[in-house]
């Protein structure tokens, strides 16, 4: 996790869902180029190429841009996400070939640079039907290339999580840009009404999810919990400002709950027979630390299994990320909460979860 | 996420709920009807009734036809194997009546005039200006 350049660790699960993609990636052009020559035998081969690696790379980025919300919606799409990044590449290599073959047959052949052709041989910009959509996906897939170089941990570190996350979110502009390339290109020519309801069925299928995903994350940012009156003789220590935020039994072991106050997310875990309480955001890419579990000990990211100490928030040596802890106290089988953070890296006792008798 | 980055989430597929269907509706609103040439090729019309004479060869049928007053003649070309020249124009005598190109019926109608009782088609192939073939009647 230092910020030396170190290669991509492939391990059992990454290599099997790989395998699984290549095969999968295999397969569809396969298909595809079988079936194109079933139902048109004068397709050339780089007609073929293009058509399929087209598809087949706007098939994936639907794929995708829908796991981010299916893992809102639904944690069982989580090993999903552990391993969008390789999604990301695949479907950037693809997209490469698909362009690539593309300026080489309509550009490659004359006697003016491919890529001055690729801006100048159609100039009408002023037209939708006439419009110069190629240069529409040159401009998507110099945003993927640029996605596809940062993808690694090296430019995660070098660029700050911040800037990274910023960078990449430039895929929705690259997605828009994608779909504009489709409808002013191929849409203006295969006038077959099948290709633009596959089209309007992926794009309504992802902002469904998206919003749906979005505004149910507004609604938990919203919920309200009760505070302790400041003169209640439960708290002695008045200086505290505990809010109650669930029963001990809503926290399943070795999992947590996650509570908005104040505009931050805390994660409430149960480690054995202890709480403890941290803030929900992993130092690598922001990931939910409160939708993963406690593996050996650990509070362990669901993206892409960053550990922290339930203890102290910190990362098991050698590793140095940390984040903020909170004190959590437990009352008569209920869950109170100080929103008040600690700083990064900081060892709070928890609480047990049997401690109303201590209160008691 | 943190929650600005939640919020920017949710504020761009907003933006992109409105503006990626709009794009899609204005893409397909715009797809050009494809453009037919009618100069040269009329829509094929019906048989005259009368029968004045018919050639039959293994390329083409030709019947020539009249209206039951004579007053119309029509020429009838069936293209049973493609021509040899990809579009070729058919004249009766000087004058040009349309254009013949792959299989199918084409008919052309038109009023005879003094030289027509005995009217003479000529096929001229339009790409490389030479007659294909000149067929009388």
């Amino acid at each position: 996790m230092g910020i030396s350049y170190q290669a991509v660790g492939w391990n059992r699960q990454k290599r099997r869902y790989d395998t699984i993609l290549l095969g999968f990636c295999i397969a569809y052009i396969g298909t595809f180029v079988g079936l194109s020559l079933v139902f048109n035998r004068e397709m050339t081969f780089e007609t073929l190429l293009i058509r399929s690696t087209s598809t087949l790379a706007l098939l994936l980025l639907h794929v995708i841009l829908s796991i981010g919300p299916l893992c809102r919606l639904d944690n069982r799409f989580l090993p999903l996400l552990y391993n969008r990044r390789h999604l990301g590449v695949t479907m950037f290599t693809i997209a490469a070939i698909h362009g690539g073959f593309s300026i080489f047959q309509f550009h490659g052949l004359g006697n003016v640079n491919p890529l001055l052709s690729l801006f100048l041989s159609n100039t009408r910009y002023d037209s939708l039907s006439a419009f110069p959509f190629q240069a529409l996906g040159f401009f998507a897939l110099l945003i993927f290339l640029l996605m596809a170089v940062t993808s690694h941990d090296f430019w995660l570190h070098m660029l700050s999580p911040r800037t990274w996350k910023t960078l990449h979110m430039a895929v929705y502009a690259a997605y828009l840009l994608v779909i504009l390339h489709v409808v002013l290109g191929v849409i203006q020519y295969e006038t077959n009404p099948v290709f633009i309801l596959i089209l309007f069925g992926g794009t309504s299928i992802l902002i469904t999810l998206h919003l749906l995903a979005g505004y149910r994350e507004v609604r938990k940012d919203n919920l309200h919990f009760p505070e302790a009156p400041n003169a209640s003789p439960q708290f002695p220590e008045a200086q505290k400002r505990l809010v109650q935020v669930c029963a001990v039994s809503d926290i399943a072991p070795d999992r947590a709950k996650v509570f908005c106050i104040d505009k931050e997310r805390i994660a409430v875990f149960r480690s054995g027979d202890i709480l403890h309480a941290i803030h929900n955001v992993c130092k690598h890419q922001n990931g939910p630390l409160g939708e993963g579990k406690v593996i050996d000990g650990c509070i362990t990211c669901p993206w892409h299994g960053y550990q922290y100490l339930p203890k102290n928030g910190q990362s098991p040596p050698p590793f140095t990320e940390k984040v903020s802890t909170y004190d959590v106290e437990v009352i008569d089988g209920m869950v109170w909460l100080d929103p008040k953070p600690y700083p990064e890296g900081t060892e709070r006792p928890g609480a047990p979860v049997n401690q109303q008798q201590n209160k008691a | 996420m943190i929650k600005p980055l939640r919020k920017r989430h949710l504020q761009l597929w907003l933006g992109l709920a409105v503006v990626l269907p709009a794009s899609i509706l204005a893409g397909w609103l715009a797809v050009p009807t494809p453009a037919t040439d009618t100069l040269l090729q009329p829509a094929t019309s019906a048989p005259l009734p009368l029968i004045l004479a018919s050639r039959d060869s293994p390329a083409q049928t030709i019947t020539l036809r009249a209206s039951t007053d004579t007053a119309t003649l029509q020429l009838e070309w069936v293209t049973k194997s493609e021509l040899a020249a990809p579009s070729a124009l058919i004249y009766a005598g000087e004058r040009l009546l349309g254009r013949i190109g792959p299989q199918g019926v084409y008919r052309f109608s038109f009023t005879p005039g003094c030289k027509d009782i005995h009217p003479s088609f000529t096929i001229y192939d339009i790409i490389h200006h030479k007659n294909i073939e000149k067929i009388n009647f």
